[in-house]
């Protein structure tokens, strides 16, 4: 064996090559594994299931049931534009394997286009058969329906899960599974057409289809033309720009931890080096008496480094990689989100780690190496004699008395190393701690919108108004105080770091005396203002909302030409902002509430 | 040939200076054994670190065939001690992780077979043979000096420089140690430093030092020749 080859030290210290590789593998592969099962539970599934989007587009109208037939003609007559055919969809929530929930469209179709899509998107039927006209039938990728855990001839209906089947207003039988790149879930538009309940709540629209190679220039055309506070369209582009916010989020959670963690992993690694280097400090001096040069010999140490750290690395990737194949084969993919173990997005967070090791390895071997004195380490056993200084053994707090055996002596004495590996571990902690940091703050941000519920119900229709009868039902009840017809809107919403989703808050149309119960049940203050009078465009908004929004009483919200903040929603009348509720003395009791008059409301 | 001329080496300790060496002028020939004799703290040590471009002169110049240390940069005087010189320090400083023959291979100028060969060979005539594969912690004091002089002996060197090489080991040892030293007389030039005269009974030269300066230099040749006249 080459006595100055850098794998000599390593291969004949298997211990600690041992300890350090596998030290180096397990970070690599808790980051590789952390980032890449994230992006597959929360980012891929969220572009996936909604794929279609880069075959057609959608076209609905907003707060209204049926589009513009201007903005149809309009679509029309693009000629970019290959097909437009009619749709109307209802949305479902495909879960994920993270308890997550992705909404998915159930894409009402003709008859007669049905082929065209499934061309299209190149979808193929492999199980049953397509949903005949005016029937209840739906086909599904098999993906989607392994995610729902659903066979030919099961039935989706809302009493089986109220999350899931929140929109499936009368049950639909599966009657046919879909293979293919492209998610899809089919019904009969003549179906959802003729039935009561869901030509109230679906999204009539248009389904539109780019002519080969225009797909960006329709995709443009839609969003920048037809697109508007009327209609709403639904593209590739725009899905795109989701996912890249949410992978944004991501990046803001995860680039700090893994910087974080890269920092700790690189001073655990920088503090052992130390001690080897201290323990070969005459090798050095030895080698660099008998002729090799200090480029050499940090040359030597950061090879030596980075032989483990490039092993470690490696080895770290491909335990996770086989972690990941594992989880796919056994929770993944019986769920309908099987993936490729290889994430790409995954390397960008682990490479830092060798990269940030041999290089503060680099760094440290230089510097101490250009102290380095070679007589100094052969006369003396030290590095250099430059700058010493005799050292002070600092304050003992028991006075004199000496106490070579404590635990603590050796730390008091070595301050710099004790520092390093406290410094380590602290850096581990909190970059193990951050992610639950800051999701437990965005939980607890979020309390309030379940205190709104706290002291009371909400029964909402899934028409557009509530069953007479239901109401009455209701009020029956011996245990029901109160029964407070409302209309809810959602004129605002708040922004939690480090989510990019608007978190809406809905204000309750209420009559003045139910407004006076409310306020007097959750013990509401006003810190400035006041209620909002009956039959104007008035608004109270929690203190939450204004603080977040910086929003003060007499500001205009829900005006479209001047949103009181970007993107802010727009409304088909203007409220102002009459009082702010303030804040609860107990955080634990603040609400979002936010109160309109109903007589206002109702006149639109 | 090489020679120090005028060498003064100062150390600056707090505010306080002193001169390790002071003035002192040595010439040494190819193929001669010289001796620097005197008790601790006589700079003697630093003479020899001077005279091997360890260490800077804070005075004075060491010139090796006339090339002067103090114009040549750091990776030059550090590549002349990986060809031209060898080093045998009063403890053996043998990497522990190496083999004894691998501890010889790290002064080799190449890493291959012939080198490798050699030193065997070197091994063998050192009595060290049958320990090539042999770590430090399993040979004695004595064993592991002749490793560290078989690691000066390796590439050659034109000049071994011997820093108290028998100052750990026993009398006998000793004087065995400097036996295998003498012998590369044939070969290069070889300077001792010790406090011990008997380990310099076959010196040329033996240059007396104390408090940083030459008291007294021997000429042995000179005094065999004459000898040798009478």
């Amino acid at each position: 064996m080459n006595p100055l080859s850098p794998l000599t030290y390593t291969l004949r210290h298997k211990r600690r090559t041992l300890i350090l590789t596998a030290f180096l593998a397990l970070a690599v592969m808790g980051l590789y594994m952390l980032t890449g099962l994230l992006h597959e539970t929360y980012l891929v599934p969220a572009y996936t299931i909604n794929r279609y989007l880069s075959k057609f587009s959608l076209v609905q109208p907003d707060r209204a049931n049926t589009l513009d037939p201007a903005v149809v003609t309009q679509i029309r007559a693009n000629p970019d534009v290959a097909q437009v055919l009619p749709q109307s969809n209802v949305e479902i929530e495909a879960p994920n394997v993270g308890g997550d929930y992705f909404p998915f469209r159930l894409i009402g179709l003709q008859e007669a286009d049905v082929a065209t899509v499934l061309a299209q998107c190149g979808v193929t039927l492999v199980e049953g058969q397509l949903p005949q006209p005016r029937t209840n039938g739906i086909a599904l990728s098999q993906e989607i329906a392994m995610a729902l855990d659903l066979e030919i001839g099961d039935t989706l209906e809302r009493t089986e899960d109220e999350k899931i089947y929140a929109n499936i207003a009368s049950p639909l039988e599966l009657v046919g599974i879909l293979s293919g790149d492209v998610r899809l879930g089919i019904v009969s538009y003549e179906y959802l057409d003729s039935h009561e309940r869901y030509r109230d709540m679906a999204n009539y629209g248009v389904l539109v289809m780019a002519r080969p190679g225009r797909e960006t220039v329709v995709d443009d055309f839609l969003r920048q033309t037809i697109r508007s506070s009327r209609t709403k369209v639904f593209t590739h582009h725009l899905l795109k720009e989701k996912v890249a916010r949410d992978q944004g989020l991501l990046y803001m959670v995860g680039i700090p931890l893994v910087l974080l963690v890269t920092a700790a992993i690189t001073l655990v690694i920088g503090a052992i080096n130390r001690l080897a280097f201290l323990q070969r400090l005459t090798e050095f001096g030895t080698l660099h008496a008998v002729g090799r040069s200090k480029k050499w010999l940090t040359c030597r140490l950061t090879l030596e480094t980075a032989g483990l750290a490039l092993a470690g690395c490696a080895l770290g990737i491909l335990l996770a990689m086989g972690g990941m194949t594992f989880l796919s084969a056994a929770i993944y993919a019986p769920k309908g989100y099987a993936y490729s173990p290889f994430q790409v997005t995954a390397f960008p967070y682990v490479l830092p780690i060798p990269l940030a090791v041999i290089g503060f390895t680099l760094f440290t071997a230089a510097r101490a190496l250009r102290r380095m004195d070679a007589v100094a380490i052969v006369e003396r056993g030290e590095l250099s004699l430059e700058g010493k200084r005799p050292k002070r053994a600092g304050h003992d707090p028991d006075g004199d008395l000496p106490r070579p055996l404590a635990s603590t002596t050796f730390y008091r004495r070595h301050k710099g190393q004790a520092a390093v590996l406290i410094g380590a571990m602290a850096l581990m902690i909190v970059g193990t701690a951050l992610v639950v940091f800051i999701f437990e703050g965005v939980g607890d941000v979020m309390q309030p919108m379940l205190t709104d519920l706290s002291r009371m119900s909400l029964v909402s229709p899934s028409a557009l108004s509530l069953d007479a009868m239901v109401t009455v039902q209701i009020r029956a009840h011996p245990a029901v105080e109160r029964a407070v017809p409302t209309y809810s809107v959602s004129p605002l919403g708040l922004l939690i770091p480090p989510s990019s989703e608007e978190y809406r808050i809905a204000a309750y149309g209420v009559k003045a005396e139910d407004m006076a119960y409310l306020v007097e049940l959750y013990r509401l203050e006003l810190a400035e203002g006041h209620l909002p009078r009956p039959n104007t465009n008035e608004i109270v908004i929690p203190w939450a909302a204004a603080q977040n929004r910086d929003i003060q009483v007499g500001d205009v919200i829900g005006d479209r030409d001047h949103p009181i903040y970007p993107d802010a929603p727009t409304l088909p009348s203007e409220l102002v902002v009459s009082g702010i509720f303030a804040p609860a003395k107990n955080s634990a009791e603040d609400t979002w509430l936010s109160f309109v008059s109903q007589e206002f409301i109702n006149d639109y | 040939m090489l020679q120090g001329k005028e060498l003064t080496l100062t150390y600056q300790d707090g505010e306080t200076t002193l001169d390790a060496v002071h003035d002192v002028s040595v010439a040494i020939e190819d193929h001669q054994f010289i001796g620097i004799l005197g008790p601790s703290g006589s700079g003697k040590s630093s003479l020899l670190y001077l005279l091997s471009g360890l260490r800077k002169a804070t005075q004075g110049e060491v010139y090796l065939d006339g090339r002067a240390y103090g114009k040549m940069p750091d990776r030059e005087r550090v590549a002349l001690r990986r060809s031209e010189y060898g080093f045998v320090f009063q403890q053996h400083f043998l990497i522990n992780y190496l083999t004894t023959l691998e501890n010889v291979m790290v002064s080799a100028p190449v890493q291959d077979k012939a080198h490798a060969e050699q030193a065997k060979a070197l091994l063998a005539d050192l009595g060290m043979g049958d320990k090539l594969h042999r770590f430090p912690y399993e040979l004695s004091g004595g064993e592991r000096q002749r490793v560290a002089i078989a690691r000066a002996m390796i590439h050659r060197p034109r000049v071994i420089f011997a820093d108290e090489p028998t100052g750990l080991l026993d009398r006998h040892t000793g004087l065995q140690v400097m036996g295998l030293l003498r012998s590369y007389r044939d070969q290069g030039s070889l300077i001792a430093v010790t406090h011990n005269p008997e380990i310099l009974a076959e010196a040329d030269f033996v240059v007396r030092m104390r408090d940083g300066q030459v008291t007294k230099v021997e000429d042995r040749i000179a005094r065999k020749t004459q000898e040798a006249a009478a």
